[in-house]
Parts: structure tokens; sequence; C-alpha cells
């Protein structure tokens, strides 16, 4: 074997064996509840800048789910200057829809394993632009659309329940309580940061109570409105300031115990909707006293589930110039 | 010079041959000394049961070689359980051992009949992981602790000189001095060893100190909470040895404590623990060596653990 071959043979292996994919690249260790980001709106590069006057244009924006939640009911409500520009109608697929005023209703899926980049949707506003002034060259004009919709950001961690906090019990603790603080989101634009866990007294000297504290914050630059409210707000109908900066505590689950907004209450949770110091937002959840962790049940780490409900809205804008006609010509 | 490298070729085949054979050097396994060590059960995952990661909704097992690496029991009544503990009780369904929890009477110690220790396997069968909640993952820490009966047989060679004062008869077999003696010992296949033995001789009787500490990683429990071990003791119920100590002329000293199940040694935070045991005098006032025997009894509380990560690909 001459030294030519033999260097092609090491090559061909140090490729193949690059080839292969990396044990973090398996299907079971991708977590969809990362990051900070839930609908993410942006115009295509096919959307012109310019555009002459009683003329046409495709606005063409591109719309991505790529939380980890589902959205049920977005509202896409475009905004143009009635006076250059008039929306003529809409190219939209199969999971949007129209409604009056040519605002758009959509669903879009979050990330799952059958979709692990999310939804992507694309949807062009058919533009007609009006006649400008004979004495102006040309205007420019922006186009907005505001799109606002329900969602909600689910933190999943493991969190030591410890039914012995003054260390009595013999047997090996596999854990110790302590709090959870998270970095880099949980899949949606609001996230749960901290999660502050007491071990508390019960009445009973051989049970414990827990009590959580809970912060979360807007990561994004979009807007928290009332996820009661979403469209409302999005419309500008009858918009008041309780719209806004609303995050609902839907539910907290660990081990035998749930809290459910709908009233399924083995822990009290208050205050909800969660109450804002600082750009922060908290709610405290504890165990109630019929509820109590016997001591008997020894120390051992569960999954701690927290729901947040909350409406988001963002805003994606455009500047176009719309060109007089004699100037062209 | 042909001769010699021959010869010396000769003599290094020798060599090599005589240090790949068995070793048996005259040494009869049967003598070998089994009361040596700090260990008494040693627990081992076998490998990949329980698994790094698993499936939500397979099947899994969590399986345990134990190795009695101590020098008790040498008959067949080994007397201790497993229990696995750490985790949400949801997230395992249809789980149990395979003949029970309790570890087999036949897991002797060492000994001339079993060099290496008795060895057993337990399998813990879940048939089904969940991730509650339907949470993405979950990753608890299995907890796998033996709760066993034990005993440490500690056999120093110690001098009774009876008249230790006595000027007159110079060919004493062994003496104590004014100070007294001290005989310290390292370990006896056993988790609880005797480390050290003082004697003192008074006019009447004859005293020793016997120290005692817990040489292993685990923790010493009350012979007595066979049922409530692991999880269900507490600080009463831990570092309480029983001690008996007997000479061949003398099997009922008087101890301080007693050593019994109503006044065992308490060992203290580093695992310490002591007896004062005051024997009577023999007969015979001539100086002679025998056997203090030393019997420890309690139940020692072993564990191993490791983080699994349940993945639920089902969300």
């Amino acid at each position: 074997m001459n030294k030519k071959n033999l260097a092609i043979i090491l090559i061909s292996i140090i490729v193949l064996t690059g080839c292969g994919s990396s044990p973090k690249d398996t299907l079971d260790d991708i977590e969809f509840h990362k990051g900070t980001k839930g609908l993410v709106v942006e115009f295509t590069k096919n959307t012109l800048d310019e555009v002459v006057e009683e003329g046409r244009i495709y606005a063409t924006l591109e719309l991505k789910n790529i939380g980890a939640s589902d959205i049920k009911e977005g509202i896409l409500v475009p905004s143009v200057e009635q006076d250059y520009v008039e929306i003529d109608s809409w190219k939209i697929p199969d999971n949007f829809r129209t409604a009056r005023d040519n605002v758009l209703l959509f669903n879009l899926k979050g990330k799952s394993l059958s979709l692990q980049k999310g939804e992507k949707q694309i949807v062009s506003a058919i533009i007609n632009t009006k006649k400008i002034e004979d004495t102006r060259n040309k205007i420019e004009s922006t186009l907005v659309f505001n799109m606002c919709y329900p969602y909600s950001t689910i933190l999943s961690e493991t969190i030591c329940i410890d039914t012995d906090p003054e260390g009595l019990s013999v047997a090996k603790k596999t854990c110790e309580s302590k709090d959870i603080t998270t970095m880099g989101g949980q899949g949606a634009p609001i996230s749960i940061t901290k999660v502050e866990q007491k071990v508390i007294p019960s009445i009973s000297s051989d049970a414990v109570r827990i009590q959580f504290t809970i912060y979360a914050e807007n990561k994004e630059d979009g807007i928290i409105i009332d996820d009661n409210r979403y469209q409302q707000v999005c419309l500008g109908e009858g918009i008041t300031k309780d719209d806004y900066d609303v995050i609902r505590l839907k539910s907290i689950r660990f081990s035998d115990y749930e809290y459910d907004i709908s009233g399924y209450e083995d822990i009290e949770c208050s205050p909800n909707p969660l109450k804002e110091t600082k750009n922060k937002y908290y709610t405290i959840c504890t165990l109630k006293e019929e509820n109590s962790i016997p001591k008997s049940k020894f120390t051992f780490e569960t999954p701690l589930i927290v729901e947040l409900l909350y409406g988001y809205k963002i805003t994606e804008s455009k500047k176009i110039e719309i060109l007089n006609n004699d100037i062209l010509t | 010079m042909k001769k010699l490298r021959i010869a010396a070729i000769l003599v290094i085949m020798v060599f090599i041959a005589s240090s790949c054979g068995p070793r048996n050097s005259g040494e009869d396994i049967s003598e070998e000394d089994y009361r040596t060590g700090t260990k008494g059960l040693e627990l081992k995952f076998m490998r990949n049961s329980p698994p790094d990661k698993v499936y939500s909704n397979n099947e899994m097992d969590i399986i345990v070689e134990v190795r009695n690496a101590g020098a008790y029991p040498t008959t067949d009544s080994f007397d201790g359980k497993l229990k696995i503990y750490g985790f949400e009780e949801k997230a395992f369904s249809g789980e149990r051992w395979d003949g029970g929890n309790f570890l087999s009477p036949t897991l002797q110690g060492r000994s001339q009949f079993s060099p290496r220790g008795g060895r057993e396997t337990k399998r813990y069968h879940i048939d089904r992981v969940l991730t509650p909640f339907n949470s993405e993952f979950y990753e608890p820490t299995i907890v796998v602790a033996a709760c066993y009966k034990y005993q440490t047989i500690a056999e120093p060679l110690v001098c009774i000189d009876p008249e230790p004062y006595s000027v007159f008869d110079e060919e004493k077999v062994c003496t104590i001095n004014q100070a007294g003696k001290t005989y310290s010992m390292s370990s006896q296949g056993a988790p609880v060893a005797v480390t050290k033995v003082t004697e003192e001789i008074s006019s009447r009787n004859i005293h020793f100190g016997i120290h005692i500490k817990n040489v292993g990683d685990g923790k010493v429990v009350d012979e007595n909470v066979r049922n409530d071990c692991p999880l269900d003791m507490d600080y009463n119920d831990v570092d309480k040895v029983l001690v008996k100590a007997k000479l061949p002329f003398d099997a009922s000293p008087n101890c301080q404590p007693k050593g019994d199940y109503r006044d065992p040694v308490r060992l203290d935070d580093n695992g310490n623990g002591f007896i004062f045991c005051t024997f009577k005098k023999p007969a015979s006032k001539s100086a002679f060596e025998t056997i203090l025997q030393v019997q420890l009894d309690y139940r020692y509380l072993d564990w191993i653990e490791k983080e699994i990560r349940i993945v639920n690909i089902d969300r």
C-alpha cells in the first residue's frame, strides 16, 4: 500500500467517524421547554420596500411558533394608514381564517417531538396603494401588524420533598429541599425564573407543609395582556389598564397534590393573577393544612409542574415608500 | 560461555514460573484469618440496572449484587433486607422484588469454606416507568439500602497477671505494669470494630476498657429495629451496640454500660464507643495469657444510590 492510499484511508476513517450523531442529538434528549420565544413574526425578504401609487404590494409575513405551547385562536390585526394603502385581501393557509376588517385568526402548533421546530406558516396581505398627492414624489407609510395570542409557560423540574427538615431520620436522604433557579426560559416569553421552597410545620407534629413562592418575568419585548381579553386588546376594544400585566397561575402539581384555577385545590395560591413588583411577578402557594405530608413518607424527589397562562402581544412593522407614478414616467 | 547463558535462561524461567503459579506457598486456606477488614455487605448495581436513562412506559430492572465481605455469619443465619426509595411512587407501577426484599439466610460471611464471602443478586422489577404529570422528564435518585444484623468477634490475646506487683516470681509469662497495658487492634471483618483494649489490675479485679468504632461507611442501628429499618427509625434507634465480653474464668463481668438491650453502648457522633468491664481475678496467682472474647451485636445500614433519567417520549 503506498502512502497516497494510506492517506485516503485515514481521511475516510476520520470523516466516517465524524459523521455519527452525538448522543445529545437523540430524540428523547430534546427539551422543548427551553428558550424565551413564543410566536416570532417577520417580513419575508420578498416584501418590497417601494411600490408605485395605485399599485399593489404583497406584505408577506412568516409566523413561527417556536415556543413549547400551541397557539389557539391567535389574532393578527393589520393597522395601515388608510389614506395611502388598503388591504385588499389575504393569501392564507388552511389553519388561518379571516374575520371582519381583514383581521386574521390562526392556530399554530408549538414544538413537540413530531414538530421539533414548531409550526411555521406564511401569510400575505395583498395591499393596494392609493393615489398620492401630485406635489409629492413619494410618501412613506408604515405597515403595522399586531399579533395577540394566548400562551402558557410550563415549568417542569424535579424537586425534593424533604419530610425531615430537622434531619432526624437515620436513612440516607436522596435530596434536600432547595430553591429552583432557572436560566434560559421554558419555551415561552414569560419565564418562571425562580421557585423558592420552604418546609413549614404542620399543626400535627408528624407532618409537614410545603410552600412555594413562584417568580416570573417577561423575557421578551412583547406586552403581557389578559388571556381572557387578548382579542379585544389587539382590536383596541374597550381597553383598560386591568387588561395588561395579567399572568394567571393555571396549575401547580407535585406528588399527590394539585392546584388548578378551575377549582381543584389541595394547595392555596395567592395572589392569582400574579402580583407585579419591579417587573417581576410572584405568587405564593402553600399546601393546605389538611393535606400536610406525613413524615412517615420518606424524603423523595418528584416533578413540580407549574403552568402560567397569559396573553401576549407583539408587533411587526415595515416602512414602505409609495412612489408617484408621474415621477417614474 | 554458552553453558552460562543456558543456565541463566533456566534460572529466569524457573523464577517466572514460580511467580506465575497459584499462590499456595504453604498457606493453608483454612489457616487464613478471615476476621479482617471493615466491610459487612458490599452493594453494587449491576451494569445498566438501573440504566442511566429510561423511556416512559418502558419496564426497568434494578439489579443489586450483594456480597458479604465480612466474617459473619458462618452458618445459614444471615438476617437482612433491601429497601428501595427516593422516588415518587406514582412514577413506577407494577414494581416488586423477585422473591421478596429479604436477603437469603445463606448469605454467609467469609470463611474457609467461602473465602470471598457469600453473594446474592436481587432484582427489583418495574413493569412501567412514568414521568408524573406527563412532565418531559423526571430525574430521581434511586437509593437501595441494606439493613442487616451483623456481629463482630474480637479476640485479643491479653495478659492475666493477678499479682502484678509481686517481686518473687521473675519468670512470668507476661506482665502488666503500673500504668496498665494497651492492646491495639484494627478490624475484625465487620463494619464495627474493637479498635483498642486497655487493661488495668486492681487488688481484687481485672479491668478492661474496650474501645469500639464504626469503621464502615454506613450507620449502626439498634439490633431490635428489624422491621422499622431503614425508613421508620429515628435517632433513638442509631449508634447502639450490644457488647458481651468474657474471659475463660469469668463469663459474667460487671460492665458499664451493661452492653445489653436495656443499656447498650452508644457510639458518639464520630462513631466511637466505649465499655468498661470488671472481671474477677482467676484462682491462680500465676500470670498467663488468654483470649478476651468480645462480641458486638448490632444492625447495620449500608446503601448505594444512582440518579436515573426518565424521559417522556409521549409528550
